[in-house]
């Protein structure tokens, strides 16, 4: 299934363990664990592999991941069904109040309609079906000026994301400059509901 | 009232382009109505029995002028010339063609309307107290609580898919009119000790069919602190909510079955890690709100001879000033409450004609503002005692001064099996039919302060579960049968009505109803109201009356 990433449509590389063993994959794959796997496989697998991502149930806690994320490049959240909004409090809790750097990636039943709230919730990275999606991506985050709540929305095609993940005043208003300009109101009305 | 920045405008233009290309997918057949659903449905539109139906967001039901011409306008031009008002202060048109509704959503932003979150698994239009800012028994006014609570949850990146809807209330008021009970969350305004204000907050109320009294997780939040504590609530919702069970998926079952205080602590828990984040309100930011409801400039008048006077020459008009007046914060001035349960006519029903007046009516009276009660009716906010007369004058020439606030025929009734794709029974013609039985006002003077609420299925649109008299249409094999609740109550007093015995059919309704208003003119002690007769005697007297001759 291709991926929607940083404005590109690319291969995934990521391959779940699913039942092998971990001594018969090559080191450099990217290697996806479940919770339960990371449970009894986590720290051969973070050693062995040079890239180990977890998908989290949406049932699954964030808090049971929190030791593993220094070792996490990537985790991937499911919507079972489109309107199944958990993953996105999954993924404001990674980055607002764990700091979580890496991707994270929406799966499952992700419809177009969601892309906007994905960007918002600073997902980086979505499954789809159909190669054709990047177009309504990149318009997702056009279709607005500018929002009524901070959100954790960096530019989504920026490598680098700001280092203070909690939702601070100052990174509050950066966040929004941007899309406050064509207005003329005051950046913090904007951030501040 | 609040005036929309370019910010606002821009974003309402937006969404609305947005839904005109989603229409034009639909029409051209790249979307199917499945697809399509989810999308409309975030853009208030519906598919109903008969037709489309647009239910458009009036926020916390608070209306200038301008805008109710507007509303007037577009069921001239794009419905069949009337709007019905709803339980929860928007306005629904019930026969829109989907492929005008794209021009309607632009109409309405021309006077900073939308439907935005009028529907869906997402935070609601907020509703609030409809004599907020006028009302003389008011702490805050709310509207500037519900408009920061708009603000903030719309279109918001977290919560625009929940288990379930998410309705939020707020009253600044000494007396709830906003049934702040009956919410996901309620809010009530509250001093501490030291004077400073704050909110009471109230989770996990509702009706549907489990209806619960919600509870009051914590006494007093200081204000700069509300939409972090909200944040709290509803991610904890959010992530703990069932999503099994449609009817299982309000925050009250989640309340239910982790328990009031296992839940105050995850939501407390939560809310000290966040609560003093970016959503931390400044002062200066509540300022900027605030101004936009700054109190009208209304010069205290002494008790006006002509008004008394009136009152003695017409009865008609004293009969009306008792039933649909509430004190204003200034002297000499009323809050005026226009009735939209004429007799025989549908509850929340007005036509262009009359919303047009009500305009003209609001801009010569009451400085142009209109609210919208979640009792179906409209509210002239600032009037002069000086001129109840003349505005008094004017609403009978649009069949709009019946006297009946807060009587037997100030019935609540949702649209009902006419209209409505989830109805079991209809639920308008009931209304109408009581409404004609005791048209008489004498007779609905003397029975005194009733609420009377009449819903067509088990989800409550009509708030039969809080109605003194509360009425339940259900499907029996093909017929339509109605449950009769006897106690409830949507106020401060709030409680839920207790089913009085077995269903009676469609055409026995009025005459149960006339048999449970006997009773209770026979039994009441004193001046004593209907719902306190029915707390202090319990059902057996009811039950009896209606029940021992069958």
């Amino acid at each position: 299934m291709p991926i929607v990433k940083r404005d590109c449509v690319i291969e995934d590389a990521w391959r779940p363990l699913q039942g092998r063993d971990l001594t018969e994959i090559c080191p450099n794959e990217n290697v996806l664990l479940t919770l339960a796997e990371w449970r009894t496989q986590g720290l051969a697998a973070a050693s062995r592999f040079e890239r180990v991502g977890i998908a989290l149930a949406p049932d699954e806690a964030v808090e049971d991941i929190a030791a593993a994320l220094p070792n996490l490049e990537l985790v991937a959240l499911t919507f079972p069904k489109f309107n199944d909004g958990r993953a996105f409090s999954q993924a404001r809790l990674l980055r607002e109040r764990f700091g979580f750097a890496g991707e994270i990636r929406a799966t499952g039943h992700v419809i177009r309609d969601l892309f906007l709230f994905l960007q918002r919730s600073r997902f980086d990275a979505v499954a789809v079906t159909d190669p054709r999606d990047l177009t309504p991506w990149l318009a997702a985050r056009r279709r607005y000026t500018g929002y009524y709540q901070p959100a954790l929305d960096g530019e989504p095609a920026e490598e680098v994301y700001p280092a203070e993940h909690t939702a601070g005043p100052t990174a509050g208003a950066g966040r929004t400059e941007r899309v406050a300009q064509p207005t003329g109101d005051s950046v913090a009305a904007l951030w501040a509901y | 009232m609040y005036q929309y920045s370019n910010f606002d405008h821009a974003f309402v233009r937006a969404r609305s382009a947005e839904f005109r290309e989603q229409v034009g997918r639909r029409l051209a057949g790249e979307l199917t109505e499945e697809e399509f659903k989810p999308l409309r449905l975030m853009n208030g539109l519906y598919l109903q029995l008969h037709a489309y139906m647009l239910r458009v967001a009036i926020p916390y039901g608070t209306l200038s002028s301008r805008q109710m011409r507007k509303l007037a306008e577009i069921a001239r031009r794009w419905d069949r010339g009337y709007g019905h008002f709803t339980t929860r202060q928007n306005i629904q048109y019930n026969w829109p063609k989907l492929q005008d509704v794209p021009d309607i959503l632009d109409s309405l932003a021309d006077v900073e309307m939308h439907a935005i979150q009028t529907s869906g698994n997402c935070i609601r239009n907020v509703t609030a107290d409809q004599f907020a800012g006028a009302a003389a028994d008011e702490i805050e006014d709310s509207r500037v609580w519900a408009e920061i609570i708009r603000q903030w949850s719309t279109l918001h990146p977290e919560f625009s898919f929940l288990p379930r809807k998410f309705k939020i209330a707020v009253t600044g008021a000494e007396t709830d009119r906003a049934a702040v009970k009956f919410h996901d969350i309620g809010l009530r305004m509250r001093r501490d000790a030291v004077g400073a204000v704050g909110f009471e907050v109230i989770v996990g109320g509702g009706q549907g069919r489990t209806p619960i009294v919600g509870e009051t997780i914590r006494a007093f939040l200081p204000k700069e602190h509300l939409l972090s504590y909200l944040e709290a609530i509803l991610r904890t919702y959010n992530l703990l909510g069932r999503r099994d069970n449609l009817y299982k998926a309000r925050i009250k079952i989640l309340l239910a079955q982790t328990g009031v205080e296992a839940f105050t602590r995850e939501v407390e828990a939560e809310w000290e890690r966040i609560r003093d984040g970016a959503l931390t309100l400044t002062a200066s930011e509540i300022g900027r709100i605030e101004r936009f409801f700054a109190a009208p400039d209304l010069a205290p008048a002494v008790p006006n001879p002509a008004f008394a006077t009136a009152k003695l020459e017409h009865p008609d008009f004293a009969r009306w000033c008792r039933t649909n007046l509430f004190p204003h914060k200034v002297a000499g001035h009323q809050v005026v409450t226009v009735s939209l349960k004429p007799a025989g006519g549908i509850p929340g029903d007005a036509t262009a004609e009359q919303m047009d007046a009500v305009a003209d009516l609001a801009d010569r009276y009451s400085l142009g503002d209109i609210r919208i009660a979640h009792e179906q009716n409209l509210v002239l906010p600032h009037v002069r005692e000086a001129d109840l007369f003349d505005l008094w004058t004017a609403l009978r020439g649009e069949g709009l001064a019946e006297g009946n606030i807060g009587l037997i025929t100030d019935i609540i009734a949702c649209p009902g099996l006419d209209y409505c794709n989830l109805a079991n029974a209809r639920a308008i013609p009931v209304a109408q039919a009581l409404s004609r039985r005791f048209a008489d006002s004498d007779l609905a003077g003397e029975i005194g302060p009733l609420t009377l609420n009449i819903s067509g299925c088990i989800n409550a649109c009509g708030h039969h579960h809080v109605g003194n008299i509360g009425i339940l249409g259900v499907d029996k094999k093909g017929e339509e049968f109605y449950q009769i609740t006897l106690g409830g109550s949507a106020g401060d007093d709030a409680a839920i009505g207790s089913i009085v015995g077995p269903a009676v059919p469609f055409d026995r309704v009025t005459e149960t109803v006339e048999r449970i208003i006997d009773t209770y003119r026979r039994i009441r002690a004193g001046d004593e109201t209907f719902v306190a007769t029915v707390r202090r005697t319990g059902l057996s007297p009811f039950k009896e009356a209606l029940y021992a001759d069958r």
